[in-house]
């Protein structure tokens, strides 16, 4: 790390760029979890650079309790997640404008009345060609002609036993 | 113009000495502190996590 220090500190703060980024684009609550712990990793770089231009241990030692609390951050949302995804089968973010007062607006923002899909289009068949199968007339016969052979074949197989 | 601080190439640096020393040192009663919050975590965790059903591993 005896380069230039500024690109490590670009570097962390462009994580914690990508890491807000994600946690405000993303409704997905793992994704969302996952970019948080992103922002935590671009401010961990950013402190044992800073740890290193002032030729201190303060900055490792503060990316260590930055480590513990993004444990017990990820451990805690892991359990609410998994929680949250047994009783709504959904780990939209979007679930848990459920929890509010019966009185409180819904803190979505009306995205317009929803768009209608367009109607199926009708795609031409293919007309019937050649004599439909008549299952109940001659070709039911062959069929049962066909199969007696096995049915002699299990016959032996019994007689043989 | 070097609008950043140079670090000292005196003073040893990445030394897992140095930084024990730090974390046991000066910032002993923050570490204990983390280790009760893991704790408090861990046990918030589990008691918040859905139960699974008898005989299930």
């Amino acid at each position: 790390m005896t380069g230039d220090v500024a690109l490590y500190l670009a570097i962390g703060a462009g994580l914690y760029a990508l890491g807000a980024i994600g946690f405000l684009a993303r409704r997905n609550t793992i994704l969302m979890i996952l970019s948080a712990e992103l922002m935590l990793h671009g401010v961990s770089l950013t402190l044992v650079t800073f740890g290193h231009m002032h030729a201190t241990h303060e900055g490792q030692a503060f990316t260590i309790f930055v480590l513990t609390v993004a444990a017990c951050d990820a451990g805690l949302a892991l359990s609410l997640f998994l929680a949250l995804y047994q009783k709504t089968r959904s780990l939209d973010i979007d679930v848990w404008t459920e929890l509010r007062e019966p009185d409180v607006p819904s803190p979505r923002r009306e995205t317009g009345p929803p768009v209608s899909a367009e109607p199926l289009r009708e795609f031409p068949r293919l007309s019937p060609a050649g004599r439909p199968p008549d299952l109940n007339g001659d070709l039911q016969e062959t069929f049962d002609s066909q199969h007696s052979g096995d049915r002699e074949l299990t016959l032996t197989g019994h007689r043989d036993e | 113009v070097h609008f950043l601080s140079r670090p000292d190439a005196d003073q040893p640096q990445g030394t897992m000495h140095g930084l024990g020393r730090a974390l046991f040192g000066d910032y002993l009663f923050a570490v204990e502190l983390a280790g009760t919050l893991l704790l408090i975590a861990s046990v918030g965790a589990i008691a918040m996590a859905p139960r699974r059903e008898q005989g299930t591993l």
